[in-house]
């Protein structure tokens, strides 16, 4: 097993270090930080962006040059939090806590040294776990059938309406609505056409693409434009951004602790980024001999949920690279560039395409190691960014959006479908409606429709109870429903 | 809640109008499912949780939302933008690339900060020039011509 895991990584590094995929790999970085370091724009918004330019790309280089997109915005998003107190992306809300104080305090430097430090930590330690466990896995998915995997696809989605932040029938609503969305057009199985009204656009179905885009980028600008945000740099001296030792010796529990809990729960559907950074906070402050001095700027209360956050992200690749099943939403526009470019992700991607699946893992090293680079010495520059005020800033976003989605098919329709859910998810947010459901369903919709058929087909109607696997996939997914209900009856009734 | 209740309401006729139109395709068999099965168990999920919906508002509970809803001040220029973009798309193929983008950027910019119209001109003009060489000339990127070929 060792012997092969050297050999795969050599081909992996052979095929990251040539000089195309390198240059990808740092665009993909680049692009990353400045997103993270942006307010208002995410990495799914992003790669959904991107994905009509990679059309023409090699897929290995596309899917590095995504991949470096997805775990770079985790580093930049410490940035605007420690020094504007206002998070870069939704997985540095935590850091604000503590980053932002120790700004105030005159200590941003170390903040943020010890933010790109611990995100390199975690994040080059969970691509060693994704390259450990990889292989494993998929000795284990590999005999997974159309039963196993409907069952994975419900407790993934439940888990991902669970998760959320919001109500969870709202969740779930939203959840049933994109799988209602993704039966629209040719049915997988017959190859009868659904719901579409006679629009031939719809024939193919409603492109996830133009919805991600529209959701999670157009959506995410509206959003921010309907109050004027004053941004202000905090004016201190970037100088001495290496911590001092003490601050090494108060944050390695916490960059340790951050790395495990980070890189589990990265790979948990529905589990984000943005879950362990709060939970590795509640954690620090449990174990601390000083929990009352958190939130007003220990160096833990940073480098802990900076290190998870990035540790997430190798987590992340693992359901999606051996089950072919994201666990969050940029995972799920990563999930559609491989489709765009006739791959399907899954059991069999390891074995098929042994060049992408190691040199992705490969370039994950590489990537982390550009990132440092990139976080530490030119940490200024990326704080000139930010004086960019918001109004020139977001034409070019909605630019973005829009030719992303004309040049998905060369049609005005994909345009359209994006800003009618930018529209919508708009509203959703003002209400309180959750994208990610919507859109991880309408992604794993066709396919858990596909497996549920082919399940039936194939077994009986009780197939999915009798199967172990499944029908523990099954049950967890049914207590994660009645879990809350269940608790709050208790409660009363004690 | 009244907006919880609304909302149910709103989900009810989507659950309705779903189990409608899915009845429409054949559902099969248990053992061979049809096209209509999954859509027209959706439409049965979205009539469940759109009650327990009402249910909720109707005794009253409070919503399970932490925040209130509450839409920024500059609400309407947000839809004005919507709409207006969606107005551009339109008439996308006839306006062409540099002209669609042109105004698309300009007058968001003008319906967000009426007042700065210099940098909004020169912003849109900017950027849809040198987009349409990044991704017309160099990333062929199949951009609509118009009907002034650009």
């Amino acid at each position: 097993m060792m012997e092969n895991l050297f050999h795969n990584m050599v081909l992996g590094f052979s095929v990251a270090n040539s000089l195309v995929n390198l240059l990808y790999c740092f665009i993909g970085v680049v692009i990353g930080t400045l997103i993270g370091v942006l307010p208002g724009i995410g990495p799914a918004g992003t790669i959904a962006m991107l994905l009509p330019v990679s059309y023409r790309m090699d897929p290995v280089s596309a899917i590095i040059m995504m991949a470096g997109i997805y775990y770079g915005a985790q580093y930049g998003g410490s940035t605007t939090s420690i020094l504007l107190n206002i998070p870069g992306e939704a997985s540095s809300v935590v850091t604000c806590l503590d980053g932002y104080q120790m700004a105030r305090k005159g200590r941003a430097g170390p903040a943020l040294g010890m933010s790109a430090f611990g995100s390199f930590i975690g994040g080059t330690l969970s691509v060693v776990g994704l390259m450990l466990l990889a292989p494993f896995l998929v000795q284990v998915t590999l005999k997974f059938g159309p039963a196993e995997f409907f069952a994975l696809m419900v407790f993934g989605l439940t888990m991902i309406a669970y998760l959320g932040s919001g109500s969870l029938i709202k969740s779930l609503l939203m959840g049933t609505a994109g799988l209602f969305i993704s039966t629209i057009g040719m049915d997988p199985v017959s190859g009868i056409i659904r719901f579409t009204f006679g629009s031939i656009t719809l024939t193919d179905g409603v492109g996830f693409v133009s919805v991600a885009m529209g959701m999670f980028g157009l959506a995410e600008v509206l959003e921010n434009l309907e109050e004027e945000i004053h941004q202000e740099v905090y004016e201190t001296s970037l100088r001495g951004l290496l911590p001092t030792l003490k601050d090494w010796i108060d944050s390695r529990w916490a960059i340790l602790r951050g790395t495990v809990v980070g890189f589990l729960l990265g790979m948990l559907p529905g589990g984000s980024t943005a879950l362990p950074t709060f939970i590795v906070y509640g954690l620090e402050k449990k174990f601390s001999k000083y929990p009352e001095k958190f939130g007003t700027g220990v160096i833990e209360g940073v480098a802990a949920p900076e290190t998870a956050n990035n540790a997430a992200t190798g987590g992340a690749m693992i359901p999606l690279l051996c089950l072919g099943i994201p666990a969050n939403v940029a995972m799920a526009v990563l999930l559609g560039a491989f489709i765009l470019h006739g791959i399907q992700p899954g059991p069999l991607l390891m074995g098929k395409y042994p060049q992408l699946f190691w040199g992705t893992i490969a370039s994950m090293y590489i990537g982390n190691v550009m990132l440092l680079i990139l976080n530490l010495p030119l940490i200024g520059l990326w704080v000139q960014i930010l004086k960019v005020p918001y109004r020139l800033l977001f034409p070019l976003i909605m630019l973005f959006c829009f030719v992303g989605s004309y040049g998905l098919n060369n049609n005005a329709y994909d345009v359209l479908i994006m800003i009618i859910f930018g529209g919508l998810g708009y509203i959703m947010r003002k209400y309180r409606y959750e994208g990610a459901p919507f859109l991880l369903a309408l992604i794993l919709g066709p396919m858990l429709e596909t497996s549920f058929r082919q399940a039936l087909i194939i077994g009986d109607p009780f197939v999915f109870f009798r199967r172990p696997i499944s029908a523990s996939f099954l049950g967890f997914a049914l207590l994660l429903l009645i879990l809350r209900p269940l608790l709050k009856i208790i409660r009363k009734g004690h | 809640m009244a907006g919880d209740f609304f909302q149910g309401l709103l989900w009810l006729c989507i659950g309705v109008g779903v189990l409608f139109f899915s009845s429409s395709y054949s559902m099969g068999t248990l053992s061979e499912p049809g096209p209509g099965a999954l859509p027209f168990g959706l439409g049965l999920v979205f009539v469940l949780l759109s009650l327990i919906l009402l249910f909720r508002s109707w005794r009253g509970k409070p919503s399970e939302d932490k925040k209130r809803l509450s839409f920024g001040s500059r609400w309407h220029k947000i839809f004005m933008i919507i709409l207006f973009l969606a107005l551009v798309t339109f008439f996308l193929e006839s306006l062409g690339y540099l002209l669609s983008i042109f105004l698309m950027i300009t007058l968001s910019m003008l319906i967000m900060e009426p007042k700065r119209w210099v940098s909004a001109l020169l912003l849109g003009s900017i950027s849809s020039f040198s987009s349409y060489v990044l991704f017309d000339v160099w990333l062929k990127v199949q951009l609509p011509k118009g009907l002034f070929y650009f």
